[in-house]
């Protein structure tokens, strides 16, 4: 599996908690990045998703889910729902889940043309 | 026309006698301030991210003071803290209560008319009528999440008294719970540099020592110009994902 941990130098913020406490859901120790095909997208709220085939070097897939901002927030930073397809090419990074399930906190997506847009929060 | 110039005249020099914060403030017919309009105390739709953030922007929230809580309570505080705040009402999608909700990173609406205030909260579908009149709490209140508001003007400042809530609520994301006789007194002050400072003072004598007061600053937010839905309900996965200990049920 493509998971390797990346440097993300945050800065210091204080969001408002939007929904629920980042920390009891995400590692903020456990940073991963990680690029596969989108195969579903949730623009929903209180969090959108967005899933990933991500294959490993054995050539196994793994399907992970990676939250994101609410739908307002994406559309007020230009990250409309019609941003991202089934079938795209994309890159991760963000927070993996405490308990060991595939599902992350996005952070910075990279689309297949190369564009880089933030999907979700800083870990706070 | 002379006398026309006198009348202006007149109301020059009326309007020289204000002060320089009153004369530069938008204000209703009523002669009230506005305080009408989109705002928001902060949020990525309000700053940006924080990377694209110059350092000098105002972004950090103001110092608080330490939650002046009573000894028997800082146990469950911790407990709370402890669990990463899994039984977080709001995780749950319940209203965030008063004043959290205007800690909500997204935008909400002040309507004013005279006599009458109503603020739409995009967060959780919360809304707030408040009368502006000066008038009494009911007497006969059933405990609520976002409690009963009633409003009068002190000078330029919109003076809310809330009261009426239910104890399921958190005051902010680290476990800060309350009693049914917590009272909230709001205070909403239009500024010269388009900005509400509102200032919040909250007392609850069954779990605080005294008043706790907290500070914001409500601005028009520059990548939101409505309010819109936001359905909690609709897909929150979180809840089973979340870890520590489960909340047993209302945040007592």
């Amino acid at each position: 599996m493509k998971l390797k941990s990346v440097g993300i130098l945050l800065l210091a913020s204080l969001p408002a908690v939007a929904h629920h406490s980042f920390a009891a859901e995400y590692d903020t120790k456990a940073p991963v990045a990680l690029s596969g095909v989108v195969t579903k997208i949730e623009w929903t709220n209180p969090h959108i998703y967005y899933y990933i085939d991500v294959k490993d070097e054995s050539g196994n897939v793994a399907n992970w889910a990676f939250e994101g901002y609410p739908p307002n927030t994406l559309r007020r930073v230009g990250f409309s729902r019609d941003l991202l397809k089934p079938g795209d090419a994309v890159s991760v990074t963000g927070w993996a889940a405490r308990d060991g399930s595939k599902r992350a906190a996005s952070r910075e997506l990279t689309l297949s043309n190369g564009r880089k847009i933030f999907s979700g929060p800083p870990a706070n | 026309m002379k006398k026309l110039s006198f009348i202006f005249g007149v109301m020059a020099l009326a309007a020289g006698a204000q002060t320089p914060s009153a004369k530069s403030i938008p204000r209703s017919a009523d002669g009230k301030p506005d305080l009408s309009g989109i705002w928001q105390s902060g949020g990525v739709s309000l700053y940006g991210e924080p990377a694209a953030q110059p350092a000098t922007t105002a972004a950090a929230p103001p110092p608080r003071q330490t939650a002046p809580y009573q000894e028997w309570t800082l146990a469950k505080v911790k407990e709370f803290n402890d669990g990463l705040a899994k039984a977080d009402p709001i995780a749950h999608c319940f209203l965030p209560g008063v004043p959290r909700i205007t800690t909500m990173p997204m935008p909400l609406e002040i309507m004013q008319k005279p006599g009458r205030v109503v603020i739409l909260y995009e967060a959780f579908h919360a809304f707030r009528i408040i009368p502006t009149n000066g008038g009494k709490h009911p007497d006969d209140l059933d405990p609520t999440f976002m409690g009963d508001s009633v409003a009068h003007w002190d000078g330029d400042t919109l003076v809310v008294d809330v009261t009426g809530f239910n104890d399921k609520t958190w005051l902010d994301g680290r476990g800060h719970f309350h009693s049914d006789q917590l009272h909230v007194v709001e205070r909403y002050r239009r500024t010269p540099d388009n900005t509400i400072a509102l200032e919040v003072k909250m007392e609850d004598p069954k779990v605080m020592t005294g008043p706790w007061t907290i500070n914001m600053t409500l601005r028009h937010p520059p990548r939101a110009d409505r309010v819109m839905e936001y359905e909690c309900l609709e897909n929150n996965q979180d809840v089973p994902h979340l870890v520590g200990p489960d909340p047993k049920g209302s945040a007592k």
